[in-house]
């Protein structure tokens, strides 16, 4: 079962358990930084693995990479998490839920000010940001998980970190 | 893995790095549990335990079977097949494979009951001329009405039995008029074997004997099947026609019967009233010769008195014609063999012909209900795949909305 899944990037996915391996934890960062909330990041990065393991049949390795897909799946569980707390309790800022995902980061003054900075970003900037630097995505595979064209991914990008900047830039003066 | 330098900025580069260095890492606990998960291949306990409150219907879909779309829609086209199956050959077992003797049966009924003049409503007719009770619908009268029905001995049967409750109906004749003068004309078509030929000849002129009939013509023919059968001419009473008739298609395989009815009262009528007016005339030359005095007036009222005989003689005959035709019918009785030979074994046999018939049948009963299940079915797949389309379409677009307002 779950044999075959060739990818166009990194090592060789031969199975589900290859994919698994690959993508575990930068998966997990991709969801926690869009979502900044420790216990939902883990629930939905759970939730993205069953479903793809649930349908890893249906996987077409012709319509892309086997990350960019499961991306796919991750992001959508993430927004149905954004959704249901839009209904039910909106959620504007969580510095603690952000603080909990960043602990190991407290000791570095500036790695914190990153860590407000980007709380501090819209949800698109900040998916594009996890997308390309947490899990490492090229802007192919950021293109195919976003639906943005490749060219547009780059821009949107450069525009994000320079906005990441200009928040660390307050951040740090705040501080 | 990123490429940090296409950010061209060293600034944002050094704040990538610094992103990278500081990404969320899973749990140590969290990555333990889903790394059982996946190795027990996402057990039910995991799923039954795992949060639920963010499992979609579709994830129960895929838990309990399988891939939904893989799955649900061939087992739903598959199921959706064996309903339309099961339509068609309960339909098919209803109006089809038993139709043989409700179609036939019908069949016959409508030509019976449409062919008023025909057969059966001529029994009617035949049971009120014998009562003496002669009436005919002016809607029939005049214009001779035909019927000819082609039928099998089996047919005939079920039609006589449906024939009953109509003979005691009005039919085609109104009570009232008791001075119609109606003409008839039968043509009857039996089959048999060869061998049977003969006595089916002799048992023709014994029906006509016993109805006090008259045998014109008559001939009969040996040989093989085809070839061998009987040519009868007969002329029966019209009072004893309906029980000749009847004892007639009852010596052999009736294959057809052919009956043509003509009132002919007004020609009667108009015709006596000819004749008494050349009586009469007669009777005033007479008179008139008696009073001649000149032998000139007497040559020419005789003269007169031989015409108007004549004439009245040409009525007489004229009038005599056509009561004759209304109290002796022309009966043609036509022995065949070979061809339609309709025996009860040779009825009771299903052959290859029966089969197709009924396979048609079957496909014609099939591709209607198909077409009914259709003309369901489409615009029911039509709608869901437009609540389909528009539900994908609302949840991508709260997902969008999702991410920019957040």
């Amino acid at each position: 079962m779950l044999e075959a899944a060739p990818t166009d990037t990194g090592p060789q996915i031969r199975n589900f358990e290859d994919l698994y391996r690959q993508s575990r934890d930068d998966l997990y960062s991709y969801v926690a930084g869009l979502l900044r909330d420790r216990v939902a990041a883990e629930d939905v990065t759970a939730l993205a693995f069953e479903r793809a393991y649930r349908k890893w049949e249906k996987f077409d390795p012709g319509r892309g990479t086997a990350r960019g897909w499961l991306f796919g799946i991750a992001r959508n569980a993430a927004l149905d998490e954004l959704r249901k707390r839009k209904r039910e309790a909106p959620l504007t800022h969580d510095p603690a839920a952000a603080e909990s995902v960043m602990d190991a980061s407290e000791d570095l003054e500036r790695q914190a000010t990153v860590t407000e900075a980007l709380a501090t970003l819209p949800a698109a900037d900040r998916e594009l940001i996890s997308l390309k630097f947490y899990a490492g995505l090229n802007n192919k595979e950021i293109a195919g998980v976003t639906e943005i064209s490749p060219t547009n991914v780059g821009t949107r990008i450069h525009r994000a970190m320079t906005k990441l900047r200009d928040a660390c830039q307050k951040e740090a003066d705040h501080g | 893995m990123a490429d940090f330098n296409e950010l061209n900025d060293p600034e944002l580069e050094a704040l990538a790095v610094a992103l990278r260095e500081n990404r969320p890492e899973p749990e140590a606990d969290f990555a333990e549990k889903l790394d059982t998960a996946v190795a027990d291949h996402f057990p039910k306990e995991w799923t039954d335990d795992a949060n639920p409150g963010r499992r979609s219907f579709s994830d129960w879909l895929t838990r309990h079977f399988g891939n939904a779309r893989q799955v649900l829609l061939p087992a739903t086209a598959g199921l959706a097949g064996i309903l339309v199956v099961a339509v068609v050959v309960g339909v098919g077992m209803n109006g089809g494979g038993s139709s043989d003797t409700n179609s036939d049966s019908s069949v016959a009924s409508r030509e019976f009951s449409a062919g008023d003049s025909g057969a059966v409503s001529a029994e009617p007719e035949f049971e009120d001329r014998a009562q003496g009770n002669e009436s005919f619908d002016s809607s029939a009268g005049g214009a001779a009405a035909n019927s000819i029905e082609k039928l099998s001995s089996k047919q005939l049967d079920q039609a006589d039995v449906q024939v009953v409750p109509a003979s005691k109906s009005p039919g085609v004749y109104a009570a009232g008029t008791d001075d119609r003068k109606v003409a008839y004309e039968t043509d009857i078509t039996l089959g048999t074997d060869p061998d049977n030929v003969q006595d089916v000849s002799n048992d023709i002129v014994g029906v006509v004997d016993d109805h006090d009939g008259i045998v014109l013509d008559s001939s009969v023919e040996d040989g093989p099947a085809g070839q061998a059968g009987a040519d009868f001419s007969l002329m029966i009473p019209s009072a004893q026609l309906e029980s000749a008739v009847s004892d007639l298609s009852g010596l052999a395989d009736l294959r057809s019967r052919n009956q043509e009815t003509e009132d002919i009262t007004a020609p009667t009528l108009t015709v006596e009233d000819s004749l008494r007016d050349s009586r009469a005339r007669v009777d005033s030359l007479v008179k008139e010769l008696s009073e001649a005095t000149t032998d000139e007036d007497r040559a020419r009222i005789e003269d007169e008195l031989a015409q108007e005989r004549r004439q009245a003689a040409r009525l007489s005959t004229r009038l005599n014609k056509l009561e004759r035709r209304a109290s002796l019918t022309p009966v043609s009785v036509v022995v065949e063999t070979g061809g339609d030979t309709s025996s009860d074994e040779d009825d009771s046999a299903w052959g290859v012909g029966d089969a197709f018939d009924d396979a048609g049948r079957m496909l014609g009963v099939a591709a209607g209900v198909t077409l009914i299940a259709l003309a369901i079915a489409v615009p029911i797949g039509l709608v869901l795949l437009i609540a389909l389309a528009l539900n994908r379409a609302w949840v991508r677009h709260s997902r969008r909305r999702a991410l920019e307002d957040n």
